[in-house]
Parts: C-alpha cells; sequence; structure tokens
C-alpha cells in the first residue's frame, strides 16, 4: 500500500509543480530570500532550522535570566505558525542523510522530507549541505477506505528546488566544525550542561548545524553585494 | 540483635528492592513501613541536604533534582510539540492537544512537561532501587542510538521485532525463568505497521510499569506514565534519550552516595 501510495503522490506532487516551477522566479526573485536571510526575517522563506540553531546557541553561552516563556508564546512566534498556511511555501533544508539517489532533508518539521538527486551538479548534494525545497505536505497521509484513521507515511512531502549555498567551501566547513566539537568536549559537564551534551549529540550527528557556519554565510552573501 | 535489625531494616528503607519489601511488610508494624505502599509525586518539596539524613526518597517531592533538566524550551526547541495530521488521531489522545494548525495537532508542552518530570523522577527511583531498566522501540532511525545509549548508562535495550511470549512464556522461549525488567521506556509505543507495540500488552500483563512516548496516534491506556510527545523525529528523541540517561545516572550516584553516607 505504501508502495502505491508514495507513487500516487510522487505523481501528483510533479504534475502540481510544473506551473509553480514555470513561473517560480516572477514570484520570488532569487535576491529576495537572500536579503530575509540578512536581514534574520523568516517570513517568506520558512527557516525552520536557523530558528532551531539561533535558540540553542543562545542557550550553551549565556545563562538566560529572563522568565521562561510559555508554550504559546513560543509557539505564536515560531516560523511554524508565522508562515502562515504552509502548503506550497518556499522553506530551507538541510540533507541529513543519503541513501542510494535519496536524499532524506530536515526541514525543522517533524518528518524529513525524501527527494531524489538531481541530476545537475549532483555531486554538490552531500550531507550537511542546506537546499531549497517547496513544502507540499508537512505529513504525507491520506484516508483509506474502510480505516477509520488515516495512513501515514511518515515522511512530508517536498520539492527540491536546488541549492542553498552555492558558493560555500566545503573544506573549510568542516574543518570549523571538528574544531568546534572538540571545544565542546571540553566544556561538556555531566549534570548540569544538559543542553551542551545535546549539542554534542546534535553535532555528532550533524543535525543542527553550527550556527557560525550560518553567520558566516550571511557575512559571504554581504561581501559578494558589497 | 535489635540493633541488627534496625541497621538491615534501614537498608531496605533507603534501597527496599519490591521484593524485600513484602518479606519485612509481615515483621514490621505497617506503620513505619507504610510509605512504601504509594510513589507520591506531588509531596512536600523539602532540601535534600537538610541534616535529616534519613529522608525518605520516595516522601521527597525531586529527590533527584531531576525536574529542572525538562523545560518547556528545550521541548519546544526540539521539536516535540509536533503530532500527526488530525486524521490520524487517536481520540484518548485529545486532552493532551494545544489545538489544531493548518491539519496538524499540536500538543500542549506545558502538561507534556509536568508528565515527563513524573516519568523522569519514577526512572531515577527505579534506578535508585537497582531495578533493571529496558528501552523499547521499533523506530529504525534510533535503533542505533538507543542500544547506545543503554549501554552507555548499564542497561538494557529491545529495539529489535518483539516476538510473542517473551515476557509471558519465557520457559519455553527461553529455557528457563528470568528476571524481567522493572521498568519498560517506550520510546515509540507504535510498532512499524501502525499498531500498538506488543510490549506494551506484555508489559501490562505482567504488572511491569511502563513509560511510553505516545504521539497524537497513540493510545496511551496502558501506558502507565504516559508522555504526550513527538516520537517522530530524530532531534526529539534524541533529546528524550539524554534526559532518561541523565535520569538514570543520576539515581545510580545517589544510591552509591546514600550507601556510603
Amino acid at each position: 500500500m505504501a508502495a502505491s501510495m508514495r507513487k500516487m503522490f510522487s505523481l501528483r506532487s510533479i504534475l502540481r509543480n510544473i506551473p509553480s516551477r514555470c513561473g517560480c522566479k516572477q514570484i520570488t526573485p532569487r535576491s529576495s530570500y537572500c536579503i530575509e536571510v540578512e536581514n534574520k526575517k523568516k517570513i517568506e522563506v520558512g527557516s525552520f532550522l536557523d530558528e532551531l540553531t539561533e535558540e540553542l546557541d543562545d542557550d550553551t553561552g549565556v545563562e538566560n535570566t529572563e522568565e521562561p516563556k510559555s508554550f504559546a508564546t513560543l509557539f505564536r512566534n515560531s516560523a511554524f505558525v508565522q508562515l502562515g498556511e504552509l502548503k506550497d511555501r518556499k522553506i530551507v533544508g538541510r540533507i541529513m542523510n543519503i541513501v542510494g539517489e535519496d536524499l532524506y532533508i530536515d526541514f525543522g518539521g517533524k518528518f524529513y522530507c525524501v527527494c531524489s538527486r538531481p541530476s545537475f551538479r549532483a555531486e554538490r548534494y552531500v550531507q550537511g549541505q542546506r537546499v531549497e525545497l517547496v513544502l507540499h505536505q508537512f505529513e504525507m497521509s491520506s484516508k483509506f477506505l474502510g480505516s477509520p484513521q488515516h495512513v501515514t507515511l511518515l515522511e512530508a512531502d517536498c520539492t527540491l528546488l536546488g541549492l542553498f549555498d552555492h558558493e560555500e567551501p566545503r573544506a573549510n566547513r568542516l574543518k570549523e566544525k571538528s574544531v568546534d566539537d572538540e571545544t565542546d568536549l571540553n566544556e561538556q559537564v555531566d549534570t548540569v550542561g544538559l543542553s551542551s551534551k545535546l549539542m554534542d549529540t546534535l553535532h555528532d550527528n550533524s543535525v543542527i548545524d553550527i550556527s557560525k557556519e550560518s553567520v558566516a554565510n550571511v557575512e559571504k552573501i554581504d561581501g559578494d553585494k558589497s | 540483635m535489635p540493633k541488627l535489625f534496625r541497621q538491615v531494616f534501614n537498608e531496605f528503607r533507603r534501597f527496599g528492592d519490591t521484593k524485600g519489601i513484602h518479606i519485612i511488610r509481615q515483621k514490621i508494624p505497617s506503620r513505619s513501613i507504610s510509605t512504601y505502599g504509594t510513589l507520591n509525586q506531588h509531596a512536600e518539596n523539602k532540601d535534600v541536604n537538610s541534616e535529616n539524613s534519613l529522608i525518605d526518597p520516595l516522601e521527597h517531592h525531586d529527590y533527584f533534582d531531576i525536574r529542572k533538566t525538562v523545560t518547556v524550551k528545550n521541548l519546544f526547541l526540539s521539536t516535540a510539540h509536533y503530532g500527526h495530521v488530525t486524521g490520524c488521531r487517536n481520540p484518548y489522545m485529545t486532552p493532551y492537544l494545544f489545538g489544531v494548525r493548518s491539519g496538524i495537532d499540536i500538543i500542549d508542552l506545558e502538561q507534556t512537561v509536568r508528565h515527563f518530570q513524573d516519568a523522569l523522577n519514577f526512572t531515577a527511583h527505579i534506578a535508585y532501587r537497582n531495578g533493571i531498566i529496558l528501552f523499547v522501540s521499533r523506530n529504525k532511525m534510533m535503533m542505533p542510538h538507543i542500544e547506545k545509549t543503554a549501554k552507555a548508562c548499564g542497561e538494557y535495550a529491545h529495539c529489535r521485532y518483539w516476538s510473542n511470549g517473551i515476557f509471558t512464556d519465557m520457559v519455553s522461549r527461553l529455557g528457563q525463568n528470568v528476571r524481567l525488567p522493572d521498568l519498560a521506556i517506550f520510546l515509540n509505543t507504535q510498532n512499524s505497521v501502525f499498531q500498538t507495540h506488543k510490549g506494551v500488552l506484555d508489559c501490562a500483563k505482567m504488572l511491569i510499569p511502563t513509560i511510553g512516548v505516545v504521539d497524537t496516534n497513540c493510545d496511551p491506556r496502558l501506558i502507565s506514565y504516559p508522555i504526550p510527545a513527538n516520537d517522530d523525529s530524530f532531534r526529539s528523541n534524541m533529546l528524550y534519550l539524554s534526559l532518561f540517561e541523565a535520569a538514570i545516572k543520576k539515581g545510580k550516584a545517589k544510591r552509591a552516595e546514600d550507601a556510603n553516607m
């Protein structure tokens, strides 16, 4: 059933995206979301990931003396809500895993989305690379006759648009990352530093990028412009 | 002789393993042991390091200082609030929901934090009493991490196919009677084909307390300590694992500390 459902979804997403892909550049010109990344606005391009990294980075840094925010406040201010309607939204994700020609991309939602590796500049699609996506469904699920509940594929449905960081030197990033890992290990405190420990485990599995990296990207964009 | 007896009794008072309690209970006036009957999670909040060294761990609200490790913010940042789409919802999960946003159920993390704290406290108490803790999940992505975590805190994991009767028909399965776990932690209460994990039912049959991370499509009814939260994301699962690991380690450290006292 899952196989047939996947086929159905992929066919549907292809058909649906023919018009949007053709007219994509007219709707949001390429420069517009670069500016949004610079200005840290997350309205048009949903970068759930950036938000998460920033927040986590804040946690590990200075001791936060503010009143803990309620869930309602956190949720209202999250990218998930600020994006509005999620369907057909352009978002940024990160390649978490590659199995054969399938890219498992984390965009900060509940599930990874699975896209096949494009033939154009295929060698650039490596683990940790940030990519642009169009989100169709947060979770691929559908009702089938005879079952009271939906059947879910535990996957998000997205279309891969292309790379997000175009000119990023890969080797430098890896070097920077390994240095950061070492410092984190030294700082790790067994009981209190739970969040730093979490960060370590996340670094090990390269789930969340280091926010320095994204800062570096912004600077790079700055430099290019000037 | 009474002195020796008192010493033995104090040992049980502190670490009383579940089997020993029952034997002692017949010999000791019920007044002195009555507090062991129930695990009161909301008892008075006292200072652990007060001069009263014979404070009953079960009477203390937060004996292991574990409740502060779980906050709304760190749950939120690890995307623990995402549920499934509304169509997948199990009606018994409705009380734990915050609402629905563009067709997706959102779990109320304020409730989750309370449930999580109770579950962690319970885990630490089991570890403190030398209980065996078993991590169970059928999430293939998380399997290596769960096994690694269980190994790191000296406990056990079962992330493979759950064959019927592994708890209930042990003699024919394993050839002899084996000690069952004292606590099963389900990081995912569904099996891979979207039914309730058979282990949940087996644990209920064998009176093994269970902690379960229940998503909006799960059935929380047979879980002793349900934690309503996202059980699919890698990021949130890693957080749960680190929290449980910390709880178990704290329980064991406290046991070693109190034994030396």
